[in-house]
């Protein structure tokens, strides 16, 4: 059997010229830790072997004016700060147009909310997935802070993890983060936080997944969608790490802490699709699902 | 007169080849499947063959460290 020694942060010994190359497992943060000889080098783990859930269906989008309607969530969400994870399958690697995951049921990306979006980026000719927080209690459309980051789309399953921080009285320390596959995206294009008018959520607007506006659909996804799920916290890296680093890389009980994960309790809405749109939290916001039909799951 | 120092096994060995060999490679799932009692100190690491990532068991679960490559 091959060990290697365990220590904490407070017990490991000191990395000098005598031990480079000594390698320990850190157990205060579950790192493997290596001496450079001079300090500690440490490589994170990318999850605990958290058991995976039954998951029986998932959510297929054909394009043709499917949308969820997840309903009101302002008194769920925070005012400043939430996080939103998307499990989604593209149909189709290469298609431009852009597709709405989950943000609010308005027809003009107005007003109060967040918005994830997967999306081709003519200007720069990207791929990519952009996470946006809209504030105005004027009428007008106002975006408050967005991030866009690239990705290279195929068929596959892929989890989207957003999660923003804006803090009222200094913009500076806003944090808007992407997480695919659970790993943090470096953004190719910021817009800085502008005013903020009002708090970061909406007063009484629905929100949506695979597509937006209810009254007449559009940014309409093609693909599937499963498991979204959404926070009133921040999530950390290591929550969205676990979150996608589930046992046979599929969806874990979000409603339970394991491994890294640790905010269950701060689970405010979790939609799994499993032939209804019932909301697993206990908080009752079903999903009212139209046109998008219930297959056997591919996740 | 020279004395032949004394030292522990795992010192020899050391001593004999510093380099790090994990010895234990299987499938991700027939590592997932095992409970090892870890020695006291320390952990076990383990190789899986159809993931090509590693796998420590800490005594209360497995931590997966996945191959960036």
């Amino acid at each position: 059997m091959s060990t290697i020694q365990a220590y904490t942060d407070a017990t490991r010994p000191a990395a000098t010229a005598s031990n480079v190359g000594l390698t320990i497992f850190n157990t205060t943060d579950k790192a493997i830790n290596v001496s450079d000889g001079t300090a500690w080098r440490e490589y994170n783990n990318d999850g605990a072997a958290v058991s995976p859930i039954s998951n029986s269906y998932n959510l297929s989008f054909d394009g043709n004016l499917d949308i969820v309607n997840l309903g009101v969530l302002n008194s769920l969400l925070d005012d400043y700060t939430n996080s939103v994870s998307v499990w989604f399958k593209l149909d189709s690697a290469t298609d431009t147009d852009p597709y709405h995951l989950f943000g609010l049921d308005n027809a003009s990306a107005s007003t109060r909310g967040i918005r994830v979006l997967k999306f081709y980026d003519t200007g720069a000719l990207k791929h990519g997935l952009e996470f946006s927080v809209y504030d105005d209690d004027s009428g007008a459309s106002y975006l408050y802070e967005q991030i866009r980051c690239e990705i290279t789309p195929d068929t596959a399953w892929h989890n989207v993890v957003a999660t923003h921080y804006i803090d009222p009285s200094n913009a500076a320390n806003n944090r808007l983060k992407l997480y695919y596959d659970g790993q943090e995206l470096t953004p190719y294009d910021e817009q800085a936080a502008g005013t903020l008018n009002a708090l970061a959520k909406p007063s009484s607007l629905n929100y949506t997944v695979g597509a937006r506006n209810t009254t007449s659909p559009a940014l309409i996804f093609e693909g599937d969608i499963d498991e979204v799920a959404f926070w009133d916290v921040e999530l950390d890296a290591a929550n969205a790490d676990q979150i996608y680093n589930s046992l046979g890389g599929g969806p874990f009980d979000l409603s339970s802490n394991a491994g890294n994960y640790n905010q269950s309790t701060n689970l405010k809405g979790w939609w799994r699709f499993e032939n209804n749109g019932n909301d697993e939290t206990g908080n009752s916001s079903t999903a009212t699902v139209s046109g998008a039909s219930y297959v056997s799951n591919s996740l | 007169m020279f004395v032949l120092p004394t030292v522990g096994l795992g010192v020899i060995a050391t001593l004999l080849d510093s380099s790090f060999t994990i010895e234990d490679t299987d499938t991700e799932s027939n590592i997932l499947s095992t409970t090892p009692t870890n020695p006291t100190g320390e952990v076990t690491i383990k190789f899986g063959t159809d993931t090509n990532d590693l796998y420590i068991y800490d005594g209360s679960g497995w931590y997966i460290f996945n191959n960036n490559s």
